[in-house]
C-alpha cells in the first residue's frame, strides 16, 4: 500500500505516541454528523497511493503541552491541486512547514517527491517550491533582480537566468514590472512574484500557504487561474486557504483539518458525500408544502419520485437535489476550536 | 573566462545581493561620510594640539617626524574605535533583519547551505568594513608624508585593523542569527564589543589584586589583554622605545600593557612575544576564538529543519 519507511526513528527523530488526552478523548461530534477519528481519515480511494507526491504518516508536532498537529496522515496525488482547509490555528502551516523541510515533527514520517524532508531536505528542496503565508521583500531590488537572486540561490546556471526570468514574469503577468522595485509592488503583484520565486528551479511540487490571503477579488481570481494553468503544466499544488468557495472551484482534492486533527480528505464531492449527511432532494408539492428526503444516489432519487407520484399519488411540482457547498459542510464538521 | 569574471560569475548570491542593495543605500553613504569627517576632525585636532605644544620649541629640531607618528596612531586608534561603534550597527541586523522582513525562510529553503548564507552575510559586512578602511586610507597618507612612520607600520596597522573589523562584523552577523529580534541582536553585539574592550582590562586588574593579596609582586600577566581588539592593532602599529613626546596611543598601549614580554626580552621593538610568536597574531587568534564560539551558535540556529521556527 505504501512504500514509506516504518515509523521507527530511522531518520533521526523518534516517533512518539500522541498525547494521552487525545487518545482517550472521544471523537468530536458536531450536530448529528460523526466526524472522523483523529488520525484515522478515510482512505483516499480515487488514486493509487504509490503515485502520491506527498505521503505523510502520523505526523505529530507538539510544543510543550500544545499539540499543533496530531497524527496527520495524507496522500497528495501527483498532478493534483490539493487544498487544505481549516480555521486559524488548525495546524495547516505546521503541516506545511514539516513538508517544506522547515520543521522537525515530534513523531511520524513523510515522503515529499520521494524523499524524507527530515533526513534529506536538500533533495526535497530541489523538487519543491514553497510560498509562505507572508511574502517578504527586499528593499532596493528590482523584480528581475529578485528572481535572479533566487535563481542563483537555487544554483540555476547564470546563462539560463534571462530566459528563466522573462518566462516566469510572463507567466505571472509581471513582465511589465521587470524593472520596478519589489517593495513598490501591490500585494497581489507581490503574491504573484512570490509564486514566480517558488518556481525558479522548476519544481514538481508547489506548497502554497494561504497564497490568496489579503488579495482583492480580482487578484484572487487571477491567482486561481494562474494555479490552474500551473496544474495544466504538470505541477502538483498543495494549497491552504480560508476561502472555501475558491478551493472548491479549483481543487481536485481537499482535506479538512481542525485543532491539529485531520477530519476528512478526498475529492470535494467524495467529502461532501462522505460527511455531508448524504445527498438530499427537496420536493415542492402542489399545496405549497416543501419536504426534504435523504437519497444515496440517482437510483434512489428515481425510486423516491416514483413512490411520491405513483404510489402516494401526490402532486409534485418541483423535485431537485439540494446542493451542499464546501462552506456549509465546513461549518458543519468543524467546531471552531482554536488552539 | 578570466579569473575576475569567474569570480563574479560564482559569487555568493547573498553577497552579490547585499552589495547591490548596499550600494543603493543612502545609509552607506552617510556612514562613510560620517567616518571620514570624524577622522579628518581628529587629524586636524591632533595637528592643532601639536602645533600649540611646540610653537616655542627650537625650530631646528625635527618635529615633523614626531607629529607624523602621533597622527598615524591617533587616526588609526580613532578609526578602530569608530569601526567598533559602526560595525554592530551594520552587521547585527544581517540575519534578524531578514527574519523581520519574512525573507529568511524563502532563502533558507533554497539550495544554499546555512554556512553559505552566513558567510555571504559576513562577506557583505566585511566588504563594507574594507570600503570604510580604503576610503579613509588617504588620511593615513598624511602622517606618512610627515615622516616618523614607516610604510610597513602603516600597512601592518591597516591589515590588523581590517582583520579586527572583519572579526567584529562576523560577531555582529552571528548575534543577528542567534537572536530573533534585531534590537536584541544589536544590543548584545554592542555589549560584546564593550565587554571585549573593557573586560580584559578588568581581568588584568583582578589578577593584579589577587597577586598582591598573595604577596606576589612580580609583573602581572597580561594574557587576558589579547582579547582586547585594540591590543592586536597596538602591537602591529605601535612602536616601543619612542620618546614620550612622539608616542601615540598604540605605542603607549604596547609599552605599558605588554610589560611582561619586555621584562623577558629587555628592549623589544618587534612583534614577537617571549615565546617567539607574533603578539598581534596571538591577539587575533584570541579574538577569533571568542567570535568562533558565536559563529558556532549562529550556525546551529540556522540549521533546518528546526524543532521550532523563528
Amino acid at each position: 500500500m505504501t512504500n514509506l519507511p516504518p515509523p521507527s526513528g530511522q531518520n533521526g527523530y523518534q516517533p512518539q505516541q500522541p498525547a494521552p488526552h487525545l487518545i482517550d478523548s472521544p471523537p468530536p461530534q458536531v450536530g448529528d454528523i460523526a466526524v472522523l477519528d483523529a488520525g484515522v481519515p478515510e482512505e483516499n480511494t480515487h488514486f493509487d497511493p504509490s503515485d502520491a507526491i506527498i505521503q505523510a504518516r502520523g505526523l505529530t508536532k507538539q510544543y510543550g503541552t500544545l499539540t499543533a498537529l496530531n497524527q496527520f496522515t495524507l496522500d497528495v496525488p501527483r498532478g493534483s491541486i490539493f487544498g487544505i482547509i481549516g480555521p486559524n490555528g488548525a495546524g495547516k502551516s505546521t503541516a506545511f512547514a514539516i513538508l517544506a523541510t522547515l520543521l522537525r515533527p515530534t513523531s511520524g514520517t513523510a515522503r515529499v517527491c520521494g524523499f524524507d524532508p527530515i533526513a534529506d531536505p536538500k533533495s526535497v528542496r530541489r523538487r519543491m517550491g514553497y510560498m509562505p503565508d507572508v511574502m517578504g521583500v527586499y528593499d532596493r531590488l528590482t523584480v528581475s533582480e529578485y528572481l535572479q537572486f533566487h535563481a542563483a540561490a537555487y544554483k540555476v546556471p547564470r546563462s539560463e537566468w534571462p530566459e528563466l526570468v522573462d518566462g516566469l514574469l510572463q507567466l505571472v503577468d509581471l513582465d511589465v514590472k521587470a524593472t520596478a522595485s519589489v517593495d513598490r509592488l501591490s500585494r497581489g503583484m507581490k503574491q504573484r512574484l512570490s509564486l514566480a520565486r517558488s518556481m525558479v528551479h522548476d519544481p514538481d511540487l508547489l506548497i502554497l500557504d494561504e497564497p490568496a490571503s489579503g488579495l482583492d477579488p480580482r487578484a484572487r481570481i487571477e491567482f486561481r487561474e494562474l494555479l490552474i494553468a500551473l496544474q495544466d503544466m504538470g505541477k502538483t499544488i498543495l494549497i491552504s486557504s480560508h476561502i472555501l468557495a475558491e478551493l472548491q472551484q479549483m481543487c481536485t482534492d481537499i482535506a479538512v483539518i481542525e485543532a491539529g486533527n485531520l477530519l476528512a480528505s478526498g475529492s470535494p464531492q467524495s467529502i461532501l458525500d462522505q460527511l455531508g449527511d448524504g445527498r438530499r432532494v427537496r420536493v415542492t408539492f402542489a399545496d405549497g408544502s416543501v419536504e426534504e428526503f435523504p437519497v444515496a444516489d440517482t437510483i434512489e432519487q428515481a425510486a423516491l419520485l416514483k413512490r411520491l407520484v405513483v404510489d402516494d399519488q401526490r402532486d409534485v411540482v418541483e423535485f431537485a437535489e439540494v446542493s451542499t457547498d464546501l462552506e456549509g459542510l465546513f461549518l458543519q464538521i468543524t467546531q471552531g476550536i482554536v488552539q | 573566462m578570466s579569473a575576475v569574471s569567474a569570480l563574479f560569475q560564482n559569487m555568493n548570491p547573498v553577497l552579490d545581493r547585499e552589495l547591490r542593495q548596499r550600494s543603493r543605500s543612502a545609509k552607506s553613504v552617510m556612514v562613510l561620510t560620517l567616518l571620514l569627517v570624524s577622522l579628518t576632525a581628529v587629524l586636524y585636532l591632533v595637528y592643532l594640539a601639536w602645533d600649540q605644544d611646540n610653537q616655542f620649541r627650537d625650530p631646528l629640531q625635527n618635529l615633523s617626524a614626531g607629529i607624523g607618528a602621533i597622527m598615524f596612531e591617533v587616526v588609526l586608534f580613532a578609526e578602530l574605535g569608530l569601526l567598533l561603534l559602526i560595525i554592530p550597527g551594520i552587521s547585527a541586523s544581517a540575519i534578524s533583519g531578514e527574519r523581520d522582513r519574512q525573507t529568511l525562510i524563502p532563502l533558507q529553503i533554497t539550495l544554499m547551505s546555512r554556512g553559505s548564507i552566513f558567510f555571504g552575510k559576513v562577506a557583505a559586512s566585511s566588504a563594507f568594513v574594507l570600503l570604510l578602511l580604503i576610503a579613509s586610507a588617504p588620511l593615513l597618507a598624511i602622517p606618512y608624508l610627515q615622516g616618523g612612520v614607516s610604510l610597513f607600520r602603516i600597512s601592518m596597522g591597516f591589515l590588523v585593523t581590517l582583520v579586527t573589523g572583519v572579526l567584529y562584523a562576523t560577531l555582529g552577523v552571528a548575534c543577528s542569527a542567534v537572536f530573533r529580534r534585531t534590537q536584541t541582536a544589536t544590543l548584545v553585539a554592542y555589549v560584546l564589543v564593550v565587554g571585549a574592550t573593557i573586560g580584559p582590562l578588568l581581568a588584568v586588574v583582578v589578577i593584579e589584586i589577587f597577586q598582591s593579596l598573595n604577596g606576589d609582586f612580580n609583573e602581572t600577566s597580561t594574557w587576558p589583554l589579547y582579547w582586547n581588539p585594540f591590543v592586536g592593532v597596538a602591537d602591529a602599529a605601535g612602536e616601543l622605545g619612542r620618546n614620550f613626546d612622539s608616542r601615540g596611543p598604540f605605542s603607549s598601549i604596547k609599552e605599558e600593557l605588554l610589560r611582561p614580554d619586555r621584562n623577558f626580552d629587555g628592549f623589544d621593538d618587534g612583534f614577537v612575544n617571549s615565546s617567539g610568536f607574533p603578539r598581534f597574531l596571538l591577539s587575533l587568534a584570541a579574538q577569533a576564538s571568542f567570535v568562533g564560539f558565536w559563529v558556532f551558535l549562529a550556525l546551529r540556529k540556522l540549521r533546518l529543519p528546526q524543532g521550532e521556527i523563528d
